[in-house]
């Protein structure tokens, strides 16, 4: 009987991945001769092999979601390195606390049966740590969503989505609709008052997505949906940055040197870059004022081109198309769930920040997920991968057992 | 150290621009095709193993129908249910599988008539093994998990159609050997076998015509009749009974 097991074919997808960020490493290297970047070009290409090709022999994962996350992540920390080594190097020790977190998600599925008591407890941190920039936070970019802890400034609407999908998840699965709305009403309520929309928005749809998945209920998804087109108008009519920010939008050119600089600039930075781009070490995205954290598509589009644009894409709609693969081969509803709420926050944040990046949608403050500069933001979307690949994990184990099941059913 | 000159490095990195996009688009094709190749051997694993995600059966004690049981369901009469029964609720019964416990059902309503071997099933749950017995909505369902499952035994009388019929052939054996002729003795033909040394005792010829009817007609009491041969004619104690030699006893599995 045939099993499903590491083969070839996943060494020979790590394999570019590897080469790709040799080559990139090796070629900013050849600039100035930086020694760095040649240290770079052998260890992040190392790295991308422990984590692809290592971290499964320890315990089952699904190595085409590690490739490609680990694909994305490689080219973040390309991307960051070549345009401000600082935080190329901060991004660096991120993805590697990252990973550790990513391990910490797939165990703590993996071991589910025994920590699914700490729900309530994991519930409640997420409210508490929701709350504290309410009080606490400092206000970036309209937003009062950072908090500083020991020194340390981080978001913890980030942090807070790991827990939201496993309570969710958790809630749904047990068919307590009415106390999942309620929690996630609550998350929502805390982000609204950190004004912190873009995050907010991204809350209100997955929520929407995992009830709907779980209930097959039509008058919710309606209900759902009319909720939001409610919300966007009051959004619109009571909020003036959402006012300007649509009218970017709509016209960016109205305002060029002011309100519309941004978007203009990486409108220009993604015509500049064109079909084939500048070239690595080549581009002028710099220009763009958020070009490491919401504008770093931008910045990749500029440099590589519009078509190597393209393939990053595709790898988000891969990731996503695997996540629903291993939400529909799950054995469990709660596992079902977070898959499928794991992914869709994964694609969603992607098209949310790719789209207003391109003028497709407005611009909202979220970064790109596994790319864009910001701890907590890598940290959370590892975090998340972690998860995904735990319920992959656990998948793998019940096909054995299914297998050994049916060996003894064939023995007797 | 400077690096290369400019306009090097620009002919150097346009060119490789090419090769980039060149390996992106490998890694979306080869993305692509394990996935596909993946989904095939998924799809073949799973034609290989029909009860995938099952851990059982329930089994209408009625009408025999058999329900597949999942790792994790509900049962009700409603549309969202994995298994549909009449005459319950919409959704009356959570199912969970829990490897070293068994299956555990919780009832969805706290008011319900739900018995599991005869005892109210706890609002909490409680768990179902091999041959437990359900009563729901006047009927009474039989779990039956597969083997291989980590599941503990059953203590009550559990229901095991496989022991039943292997009980009834050990009783259609049994009586094989009660009347199959003696074993032949290791080293001897069976042709070879010398009669026992005891007389042959006649068998006796019962004489219908010989009585009236009414003599060999049975007693309305119930009485054992009289008349009947058995009892008169062969004394089973007094007639003697082959015993094989001890020196192969046992060599034939039926002692």
């Amino acid at each position: 009987m045939d099993t499903i097991k590491q083969r070839p074919a996943e060494r020979r997808l790590a394999k570019p991945v590897m080469l790709f960020i040799f080559s990139a490493f090796l070629l900013l290297g050849l600039k100035d001769f930086n020694w760095f970047s040649f240290v770079l070009a052998i260890l992040d290409p190392l790295a991308i092999y422990a984590s692809t090709l290592l971290l499964p022999k320890l315990f089952p994962a699904d190595t085409l979601l590690l490739a490609l996350v680990n694909f994305l992540c490689a080219l973040g920390i390309l991307t960051l390195y070549r345009m401000d080594p600082e935080r190329g190097i901060s991004q660096i020790i991120t993805y590697g606390i990252g990973l550790g977190v990513m391990v910490m998600g797939i165990l703590y599925i993996r071991f589910w049966q025994r920590l699914k008591a700490t729900v309530p407890i994991v519930a409640v941190a997420a409210v508490v740590l929701m709350a504290l920039p309410v009080f606490f936070g400092e206000e970036r970019n309209g937003a009062k969503a950072w908090i500083a802890l020991f020194g340390v400034g981080f978001q913890p609407s980030e942090i807070v989505k790991l827990a939201h999908l496993v309570v969710l998840a958790f809630l749904l699965s047990r068919r307590r609709v009415l106390a999942s709305v309620l929690f996630a009403g609550v998350s929502l309520v805390l982000l609204m008052l950190q004004k912190d929309l873009g995050t907010a928005l991204l809350y209100y749809a997955i929520t929407l997505i995992m009830v709907f998945s779980a209930t097959g209920s039509l008058t919710i998804l309606g209900l759902g949906t009319a909720g939001a087109a409610a919300g966007a108008v009051l959004g619109y009519s009571m909020f003036s940055h959402v006012k300007r920010r649509v009218a970017i939008w709509i016209d960016p050119w109205a305002d060029p040197r002011g309100s519309g600089y941004q978007i203009v600039q990486s409108l220009i930075a993604i015509a500049n870059g064109g079909l084939w781009g500048t070239g690595l070490g080549l581009g002028n995205a710099s220009v763009i004022p958020e070009y490491s954290t919401d504008f770093i598509f931008s910045v990749i589009l500029n440099e590589f081109g519009v078509l190597f644009g393209v393939c990053v894409v595709a790898v988000y709609a891969l990731i996503f198309i695997r996540g629903i693969s291993i939400a529909m081969r799950s054995r469990s509803k709660f596992h079902t769930l977070l898959a499928l709420g794991c992914s869709s926050f994964i694609a969603l944040q992607a098209f949310v920040i790719i789209g207003g990046n391109i003028k497709l949608i407005p611009l909202t403050g979220v970064t790109l997920p596994f790319v864009s500069y910001g701890g907590t933001s890598l940290i959370s979307s590892l975090g998340i991968m972690g998860l995904l690949q735990g319920v992959a994990s656990v998948n793998l184990e019940d096909i054995k057992e299914d297998q050994m099941i049916a060996l003894i059913g064939e023995e007797n | 150290m400077s690096g290369l000159s400019t306009p090097v490095y620009e002919l150097v990195s346009m060119g490789l621009r090419y090769w980039l996009l060149f390996l992106a688009v490998v890694i979306v094709w080869r993305a692509i095709r394990l996935m596909q190749k993946e989904n095939r051997l998924y799809k073949k694993t799973m034609r290989q193993l029909p009860d995938a995600g099952l851990v059982g059966e329930l089994v209408d004690l009625e009408t025999g129908q058999a329900f597949q049981l999942p790792r994790e369901g509900m049962i009700g009469s409603g549309r969202a249910s994995d298994i549909r029964l009449p005459g319950i609720r919409r959704r009356a019964l959570e199912l969970v599988f829990r490897s070293g416990y068994g299956l555990k059902l919780i009832p969805s309503h706290r008011k319900h008539h739900l018995r599991l071997d005869e005892e109210l099933i706890a609002s909490g749950g409680d768990y179902a093994l091999h041959g437990s017995v359900l009563d729901m909505g006047g009927k009474a369902y039989r779990f039956r998990l597969f083997e291989g499952l980590d599941v503990p035994e059953h203590q009550g009388q559990s229901y095991a159609p496989e022991a039943e019929e292997a009980e009834a052939e050990d009783v259609w054996a049994q009586q094989m050997v009660m009347q199959a002729p003696p074993p032949t003795p290791p080293g001897a033909q069976a042709d070879e076998m010398m009669p026992p040394p005891w007389p042959r005792q006649e068998e006796y010829v019962f004489q219908e015509e010989a009585l009236p009817y009414e003599d060999y007609s049975r007693h309305e009491s119930g009485a054992s009749d009289p008349y009947l041969p058995q009892q008169e004619v062969m004394p089973q104690e007094e007639e003697p009974q082959w015993q094989p030699s001890g020196d192969w006893e046992g060599q034939d599995g039926y002692h």
